[in-house]
């Protein structure tokens, strides 16, 4: 198991440091990090140096690694680290490094209570509180050292900008809790379109993640659509929502779920993913894109790009980025916006050579457009070019839409004490995963 | 002077100057010190916490050594205040190892505490005192582990069999049988308790080959599977590979039992119900290829949906394509979508992806896996871009019915950039040397101007060379290399295409070979391999051409590459669920004993001690009331030192001042312009310790004693920036940063050279330690 646990910043600091086995070098959080540095992209999360074996995640910029000299089990390394990583956001609330420095001495009592020898122990959430000691110290907003430390790009893709996202970035320990828990309905949507616009390839990956701050952890019972159906058997059609596969947490209980459509789960503190599914079938795809390319000289292209939100009018897109990259021997690319455009501004980034398009507010139904004229250089003509155009990939999130129409019709408490009855809080969110348009 | 004096006694005894040094560094450990001791007597527990905290913080930053604060803390140990209790036993455990004199002051706390009241304190109490890594602690840690292992509490009673595991890498004599006891706790109630007694038995027993497992233990421990957390369960399937079961009636009863863990979210248990399921049926084919096609939904689901997950996803990946190499490839055929790239995964996934695809192809999927391929070579991403081209060349090989339509594809991709066609001919290469007959789609890239890379050149010489009688410009293609600025491979290559094509096309190749041989036997300076070899084939063309002839006649044509054959004869030996999948490796090239690593930690120790050393040498060198030395003279006298030569011997891995170029300059543009586009290449953080030299003007002074130049500084709200840069080998750039609210040093560094970086920023940290700026 593991021999050593540390955490680093994205600059390859320690913040935390704890070695269970000392078994191995101390020099091991050096070693990794100077082999994790020699991948182009992101270093691979399970790699060995001098037979000393490395497993390591990426939350908020920091690596979690832990180190060993045994033939772990990768899956089993791996979720730990990030059953770590969970713990350590359920207790501080977020994860970032500046909320890790300032709470090492309660990040330290976590380790210790979680693994022992190296040996995972106790691990849930609700396990842990009651032996830790140690309060959670919020981050000031505005700190010197926020401003001066460059933005770190966070890859956990299933956090969202929306509002309201800020009530659950809190600590489990906080003693002034409302009893309360937050559902989330997420679906990530992955469409690839040719240059026709046809679909080639679509899917959803969808999940239901809770975050429980409730009294007492009370049991809970959870109710699908109706029109529920799991597996796709070939050639048969079904109106109802069908998924193709799905996965549930240690906590759920879905010995139900054929009979009635309800999970019953046993809820822990903090923040858990209920049941994860996946759906490959044909779907109506909420954004449309019609890019045409113009040669109107041999050094000069026009592209015009058209985006269409085929979604309901009451539904608002939050956000929507297009990004178009563009010839490599672009000598100037100017991005022009129909006139009075609202919300929107569309820049060049002549390192990247890249258009960035960005529309903060998107109704359902609406219809946008951006013009971009490019110049080459001498070296090529328009018509090799115009191969190097695309795939234009965009990003958006749209609140309280789901594609798959896969509901919640209710969550009860089953056991009600004299307790008042707790707020439950049922968010539906659509993000993009990969939505491509190739060209 | 004082630092000629402190050189001299070096010399002369070893143990002197060590107290001398002691004094020395003392100082600036002694204010902490001070402060402890202080609060030791302090009411007020929050102040208490806050001087714990600090010394803890030290801890962790590393390289200050806070382990003289034992005594002071061993004293504060003595408190009821959980929250330092928990902070003074982690420094306790950390440097107990180094204190072992002092160490048994804190025992006696950690045995009271080991008899509190609460079992939450009598656990945390007998974890912390069996962490303790030092040997006189044995003989009070044998009878408050046997105590502990009958507690009413489960808390006390799991933390004290881990404490078993802890003795037995110290003194396993002492454990007395203890197996038995942990045999008998596999049946207590409490599911951690169980799973902490099957860690210690496959540890105590590693070399029987861990815990025993009988049919009734199997039994007892499915039925009891789901009371157990994900690890729990995780931990128990793996013993159960393990198993094998008396005859097929109890092996389909097990794998009933576990199938419904399949649909679990986490991917530890899923891959541990494969592997169960895979061990059980590796003797019989065809349930193993049933188990194959019923496990095959899961791992798709888990390789798409792993919550945001890259990790875990990567390895799933992994031990799909482990499957899919092992000849069940056929089952992923139809859930090939499922592996094409997204835009937001990271490089890692995309390549395994990559492979995935590349063995999952087959007739029905392969328009549509070509036109995706064919987008990813377009990939701005060139490691990815690369991989699909493999990817296409391996499918190429491996179904040589649909091989037209790919080699047909990549000959399309000649009017791309330089790195897509140097890496389709490196792949042409391959799939000519298996289905000659594909020479004819090959001829347009051949003439590309785009090969650049030398060992595409080198495949682009060897088709020249092979399939030479039907590329008609191949003789003029040859030529163009003769006498160019090439590696000898390169040359060894030319010079056998060449000869290979003169035998089938004569009269045009007569000049060109002719002129290589006099190019190669000409050159003085040319490899004398080589030169053999060229001179060699010369006379032998001289005295008999057709017997000559005769010896390069013999066929090319490859069934099966040796490369293939190998690598699924090893894969077979892989252990599922374990990281030989991960890294494609067997277990041996990766795990080593435990005296490996004792090697490494002991050699570790002792550098350590070398380097302390070092530093404690030059400490005495230098007044630290006088900030700015002469930095030349140090080193000069440093090297007069005998014994520090002796000991260690010159070393490339380190910077002196010498290695700087004096008075060397560069204008602020090149420096920004430097600093932008260069990667950080190291950077370290350090506590700053002298906070009275921390001024824009001795810091500038002394970097310039140092060689290293001031380009701009500012200050703002307490927070010094300033940017530096010198030249040795190559030019190095710096950040340096001192918070004065948070007491910290931090420097960037960036060079071209990513080693150089490392190197300066090294030099940069020891300069700051002489001073005493940081620690």
């Amino acid at each position: 198991m593991f021999s050593q646990i540390f955490i680093l910043s994205p600059r390859g600091d320690t913040i935390i440091n704890r070695d269970f086995r000392s078994d191995l070098p101390k020099s091991t959080p050096e070693t990794f990090f100077r082999q994790a540095k020699t991948y182009s992209g992101d270093a691979n999360p399970l790699f060995t140096v001098d037979c000393i074996q490395f497993a390591h995640i990426k939350r908020g910029g920091l690596y979690i690694v832990g180190t060993s000299r045994f033939n772990l089990q990768p899956a089993m390394s791996l979720e730990l680290l990030d059953r770590l990583a969970k713990e350590i956001k359920d207790f501080c609330g977020v994860i970032n490094e500046e909320v890790l420095r300032k709470n090492f001495i309660l990040i330290y009592e976590i380790l210790d209570e979680s693994f022992d020898f190296g040996y995972p122990q106790l691990m849930a959430t609700e396990q842990i509180k009651p032996l830790i000691v140690n309060d959670p110290i919020q981050p000031q907003p505005d700190s010197v050292m926020n401003s001066l430390r460059p933005k770190i790009q966070t890859f956990n893709i299933f956090v969202p900008n929306t509002i309201g996202s800020q009530a659950v970035q809190r600590s489990v320990l906080n003693k002034n809790q409302a009893n309360e828990i937050f559902v989330d309905i997420y679906e990530k949507l992955n469409v690839l379109f040719n240059s026709s616009a046809y679909v080639i390839n679509q899917s959803i990956e969808g999940c239901i993640q809770m975050t429980s701050f409730l009294q007492g952890n009370p049991p809970l019972k959870l109710a699908l659509n109706e029109d529920l159906q799991i597996g796709r058997q070939q050639g048969q059609y079904s109106a109802g929502v069908t998924l193709d596969d799905c996965n549930f947490h240690e906590c759920v209980n879905a010995n139900e779920l054929d009979m009635n459509k309800t999970l019953r789960i046993q809820p822990p503190d903090g923040q858990f993913v209920v049941m994860n599914y996946r759906i490959s079938g044909d779907y109506a795809a909420p954004f449309r894109l019609f890019p045409i390319i113009e040669e109107v000289s041999s050094s000069k292209i026009e592209v015009t790009i058209k985006l269409k939100a085929c979604f309901d009018a009451k539904i608002i897109a939050s956000y929507a980025n297009v990004r178009i990259p563009i010839p490599k021997q672009t000598a100037n690319a100017y991005p022009e916006l129909v006139k009075n455009a609202q919300l929107e501004t569309a820049e060049y980034d002549s390192n990247k050579k890249m258009v960035e398009w960005q529309i903060k507010k998107l109704c359902g139904g609406q219809e946008r457009s951006l013009k971009i004229k490019l110049t080459l250089q001498a070296t090529q003509t328009a018509h090799t070019a115009r191969k190097e155009i695309g795939p234009i990939a965009m990003n958006f999130e749209i609140p309280m839409f789901n594609v798959s129409r896969l509901q919640i019709k209710y969550l009860r408490i089953e056991e009600r004490g004299n307790t008042t009855n707790p707020h439950r809080w049922v968010r539906y969110i659509t993000q993009s995963s990969s939505y491509v348009c190739r060209i | 002077m004082r630092s000629n004096y402190a050189t001299n006694t070096e010399n002369g005894s070893a143990t002197k100057p060590q107290q001398y040094f002691e004094g020395n560094r003392k100082g600036e450990v002694n204010e902490l010190k001070i402060l402890v001791k202080n609060t030791i007597n302090e009411k007020d527990d929050k102040k208490k916490r806050e001087v714990v905290k600090k010394v803890i913080a030290y801890m962790t930053l590393g390289r200050i050594d806070v382990s003289k604060l034992f005594p002071e803390m061993c004293m504060a140990s003595y408190t009821n205040d959980l929250v330092q209790k928990k902070m003074i036993y982690l420094y306790l455990t950390t440097y107990a190892e180094q204190n072992k004199d002092m160490a048994f002051m804190a025992i006696s706390t950690f045995q009271k505490d080991c008899k509190h009241n609460d079992p939450k304190i009598r656990g945390f109490a007998l974890r912390n005192l069996c962490s303790l890594r030092f040997s006189g602690a044995i003989e009070f840690l044998m009878p408050a582990i046997k105590e502990a292992l009958s507690d009413i509490d489960a808390y006390v009673r799991k933390t004290a069999i881990m404490g078993c595991v802890k003795v037995f890498y110290m003194q396993p004599e002492q454990l007395n049988n203890i197996e038995d006891q942990l045999y008998k706790m596999i049946s207590d109630n409490d599911p951690l308790v169980i799973i902490n007694a099957i860690h210690a038995l496959n540890e105590i027993l590693a070399q029987e080959g861990g815990m025993a497992l009988s049919k009734k233990m199997v039994d007892y421990l499915i039925g009891r599977l789901k009371e157990f957390n994900e690890w729990g369960q995780a931990t128990i399937l793996d013993e159960l590979s393990k198993y094998s079961p008396k005859d097929d009636k109890e092996m389909f009863n097990i794998m009933n039992f576990l199938e419904e863990r399949l649909k679990h979210s986490c991917s530890a248990i899923v891959l541990g119900v494969i592997k169960v399921f895979m061990n059980f049926t590796k003797n019989k084919p065809q349930i193993y290829e049933q188990v194959i096609t019923r496990v095959k939904l899961p791992l798709v689901t888990l390789a798409s949906i792993s919550e945001g997950n890259f990790e875990i996803m990567y390895t799933i990946l992994c031990h799909i394509k482990y499957i899919a190499s092992k000849g069940y490839n056929s089952v992923f055929a139809s859930d090939y979508k499922s592996f094409y790239c997204r835009v937001d995964e990271p490089t890692y996934i995309k390549l395994i992806k990559l492979e995935i695809l590349s063995l999952i192809a087959c007739d029905f999927n392969l328009g549509d896996m070509l036109n995706e391929l064919g987008e990813y070579v377009t990939d701005v991403d060139q490691e990815i871009s690369k991989k699909s081209i493999q990817a296409l060349g391996s499918i190429a090989i491996r179904l040589p019915d649909l091989a037209t339509a790919i080699v047909k594809q990549l000959s399309s991709f000649v009017t791309l950039q330089d790195y897509i066609t140097n890496e389709v001919i490196l792949v042409f290469k391959d799939i000519l040397r298996k289905e000659p007959k594909h020479v004819k789609d090959c001829l347009e890239i051949i003439q590309s101007d785009n090969i650049t890379d030398s060992n595409s050149k080198i495949a682009l010489i060897y088709i020249l060379g092979q399939f030479g009688s039907q590329i008609p410009l191949a003789p003029y293609i040859l030529e163009t290399y003769i006498g160019a600025q090439e590696s000898v491979e390169l040359k060894h290559t030319l010079l056998t295409s060449c000869l290979k094509v003169f035998f089938v096309r004569a009269p045009e190749m007569h000049q060109v070979l002719g002129k290589l041989f006099y190019v190669i036997i000409d050159n003085e300076n040319e490899d004398i391999d080589l030169k053999d070899r060229a001179a060699f084939y010369y006379r032998a063309l001289n005295s008999n051409p057709t017997e000559v002839k005769q010896l390069w006649q013999y066929s090319i044509k490859v069934d099966k590459f040796l490369e293939e054959t190998i690598i699924n004869k090893e894969a077979l030996l892989f252990e599922f669920n374990s990281l030989s999948v991960i890294y494609e490796k067997n277990v041996n090239k990766f795990i080593k004993p435990i005296e490996y690593f004792n090697n490494l930690r002991n050699k570790e120790l002792q550098d350590l001690n070398q380097e302390q050393q070092q530093t404690q040498t030059s400490a005495t060198q230098e007044q630290t009331s006088d900030v700015i030395d002469n930095p030349q003279q140090q080193t000069y006298s440093q090297t007069n030192d005998l014994l520090e030569i002796s000991e260690q011997p010159q070393s490339q891995n380190y910077l002196g001042v010498d290695s700087f170029i004096v008075n060397f300059t560069i204008d602020a543009d090149h420096f920004e312009n430097m600093w932008t586009n260069l990667n950080d290449g190291a950077t370290f953080t350090r506590m700053l310790v002298r906070n009275d030299i921390a001024n824009e003007t001795t810091i500038e002074q002394l970097f310039k004693q140092y060689r290293l130049y001031n380009i701009a500084a500012g200050e703002e709200e307490n927070v010094l920036k300033m940017y530096f840069y010198g030249s040795h080998q190559c030019q190095v750039f710096f950040e340096f940063e001192i918070n004065k609210n948070l007491s910290t040093v931090i420097l960037n560094t960036r060079s071209e050279i990513e080693d150089q970086a490392y190197l300066a920023s090294k030099y940069v940290e020891d300069f700051l330690k002489q001073v005493h700026l940081i620690e």
